[in-house]
């Protein structure tokens, strides 16, 4: 394969004009010192319904969907890719529940991560601490799909070669881009580069799900296409089809558990509380709610982009030589379009990929400065340093995203994603259920916790169901008692809840102490206007006594 | 998601009127959870025919709950706007704080 020059200068030019946009960033609404968690890490914590909805959904739609999702689609269907359709759809309601209530007791409090609140509702060190290093721990592969995403663009292009160093060091120029510009403007950069990020997709995907339609005969030679791939005999393993057009009644509840998972894992990852911490008022994210679903319509043609590759007859061949899903979209754009419009594309990819990387490793960052920098390790440290300690975090978990991509086998990259869910899913009975009542008791949760994590990394790690490749191959797994496969990462939140609410009935039958919890009802009502809620928090109180 | 109503552990006094599920609350949950779970009813559109565009019912029936969705998560916004502006109204001294720490 030889490298495609045309769309190789557009994505190059794309890119130099992000990065200098995200250097400028630096400089928009001038804040007065970058130089403190909330400046660097929340932008101020005043961003508007349309910032904060180009914000999220630099979040939600990712190289997950340009690129892991039309993959699945094009490899074994509706089960293991079209499932992101009711996923985006039923996270709204989802997240409609609880966004304010986390919005007015961050506020109100000053917390700038998930685990802060839980610090301040429970007043239990090891509970928030496992709150953080599970946050952490999550966004790691969440963060490697999107360098996935990056590769897959760059390897078509051509790009690459087959040594070991060649073929990534691509990735590893991306890499440092990604982390240079973060490094010095913090949320700004990402939240600029976002709406260049979303036009250039609105293009893209419009000329493609028109175009490509009308050139291969219509949706329904497209689907009658993917139907008989589906039912064809499997190539790996001829006893079984290739995938599933329609999912059958066995695989009800794989497609419902991981969509219903994948919902409520989201709001738990510390980008997407970022982002919703960092809107200006109560209402903002139930706003946005209400307006984010034009993306779910995306995410769904997308996904089909995935079907119009099987009619197509796209052959994504990696340069050594072996199929590789990841790259079917990128290729389907280089064999249909001009080159410049190839160009144009892999940018919006790329692009795509590293805005919510950069916002995924800013959370992290936030969270391991607030909640074990400071709780644990340096408890007198000033905001100049929180600061310092959250840039140079930040490189570090894109580090480990890094080793994520180069340990575990690509092949599957939505894996990355639901392995992840599977971890941050394990925090939630701790923050959502802690929005709404204090009955949990502070170690049952953690017991909760603990158990769901060792339950979902044990089965995740090797008792999956159909793996083709271990460790981590497959998000599915059977589910004891229903005996059908479903989400392991809902079974073990299943675990966990079992497990919290017995612990929980038992340590108050024992009148056990529950910690100290220092949020007021009204915390939970706050908005902008009431008493100590300001739509810019300006100080930085240590929220660890 | 649960809904009690227990006073917090350190704090007697400590109470907001919010707190208390109303009607409008009652009715914003149930509208939500209906766009939860009947979109994760698989039994319901497993399903090719019938086609629009093309379209097997499986394919456009997720996408058409993309609007119900969107549909669902306005009017809720609506509810509890009405609710919490009505609220603010009626309160328009803020409840005393009792929160100094």
């Amino acid at each position: 394969m030889s490298i495609n020059w045309v769309a190789l200068a557009v994505l190059i030019v794309l890119f130099a004009g992000v990065t200098v946009m995200g250097f400028q960033a630096a400089k928009w609404r001038r804040p007065d010192d970058l130089a403190s968690l909330h400046e660097w890490g929340l932008g101020g914590k005043s961003f508007g319904t349309i910032t904060t909805w180009f914000l999220l959904g630099g979040d939600l739609y990712t190289a997950y969907t340009f690129v892991a999702v039309p993959a699945a689609m094009w490899a074994t269907g509706a089960v293991s890719g079209f499932f992101a359709v009711p996923y985006t759809i039923v996270l709204y309601p989802i997240i409609f529940f609880f966004l304010g209530r986390m919005w007015s007791v961050a506020h109100r409090h000053g917390y700038v991560t998930t685990a802060d609140f839980v610090q301040g509702r429970y007043g239990t060190r090891s509970l928030s601490l496992a709150v953080a290093l599970t946050g952490i721990l999550a966004t790691m592969p969440y963060i490697a799909l999107q360098l996935v995403g990056i590769q897959a663009v760059l390897e078509v292009v051509g790009l690459g070669g087959e040594s070991v160093l060649a073929k990534d060091l691509p990735l590893l120029i991306a890499f440092a881009v990604l982390a240079a510009y973060t490094y010095s403007s913090g949320l700004r950069a990402p939240a600029m580069i976002a709406f260049v990020k979303d036009i250039l997709i609105y293009i893209v995907i419009a000329v493609a799900v028109i175009y490509l339609p009308m050139k291969f005969g219509g949706w329904l030679g497209i689907f009658d296409a993917a139907q008989a791939k589906m039912a064809a005999p499997s190539a790996a393993n001829p006893s079984v089809p290739t995938g599933a057009f329609i999912p059958s009644p066995v695989q009800h509840w794989a497609y419902a558990s991981l969509a219903l998972g994948s919902a409520m894992a989201l709001f738990m990852y510390p980008h997407c509380v970022t982002a919703t911490l960092s809107s200006k008022d109560r209402s903002t994210g139930r706003r946005n709610a209400a307006i984010l679903p034009a993306y779910s319509l995306l995410l769904g043609l997308l996904a089909l982009l995935g079907y119009i590759a099987i009619k197509a007859g796209t052959v994504p061949m990696g340069l050594d030589g072996k199929i590789n899903p990841q790259l079917v979209i990128p290729q389907l754009f280089e064999d249909h379009f001009p080159s410049w419009f190839t160009g144009v594309a892999f940018g919006a990819i790329a692009i795509g990929a590293l805005v919510p990387a950069a916002i995924m490793s800013i959370a992290a960052a936030n969270l391991f400065t607030r909640n074990i920098y400071k709780a644990y390790l340096k408890p007198s440290a000033n905001d100049a340093q929180e600061a310092k300690v959250s840039k140079i975090v930040s490189l570090i978990t894109k580090l480990g995203a890094l080793l994520f991509v180069l340990l575990l086998d690509k092949q599957n990259a939505l894996n990355f994603q639901l392995l992840g869910g599977v971890w941050i899913l394990q925090t939630l009975p701790s923050i959502v259920f802690g929005l709404f009542t204090r009955w949990f008791h502070r170690w049952a949760l953690l017991a909760g916790w603990a158990v769901g994590m060792i339950y979902g990394t044990v089965i995740a790690y090797g008792g999956c169901t159909a793996c083709t490749t271990r460790p981590f191959g497959n998000s599915l797994a059977v589910v004891p008692g229903l005996e059908r496969a479903g989400y392991i990462g809902l079974t073990a939140l299943v675990v966990n809840l079992v497990v919290a609410v017995l612990l929980t009935v038992a340590l108050r039958a024992l009148k056990v102490n529950n910690g100290t919890d220092i949020t007021t009802q009204f915390d939970y009502f706050a908005d902008v206007g009431d008493p100590r809620v300001q739509a810019v928090v300006r100080e930085d109180r240590p929220i660890h006594p | 998601m649960a809904h009690s109503n227990p006073a917090p552990a350190d704090d007697g006094v400590d109470a907001d009127p919010r707190w208390k599920l109303t009607a409008t609350k009652v009715v914003v949950a149930g509208l939500l959870l209906v766009g939860i779970v009947v979109p994760l009813l698989v039994s319901t559109y497993d399903q090719i025919e019938p086609r629009l565009f093309g379209f097997p019912f499986f394919y456009w029936y997720q996408l058409l709950w993309v609007f119900l969705a969107a549909g669902i998560c306005g009017l809720s916004y609506f509810l509890l706007k009405r609710e919490s502006d009505a609220y603010r109204r009626h309160h328009p001294i803020i409840p005393a704080d009792g929160a100094e720490r």
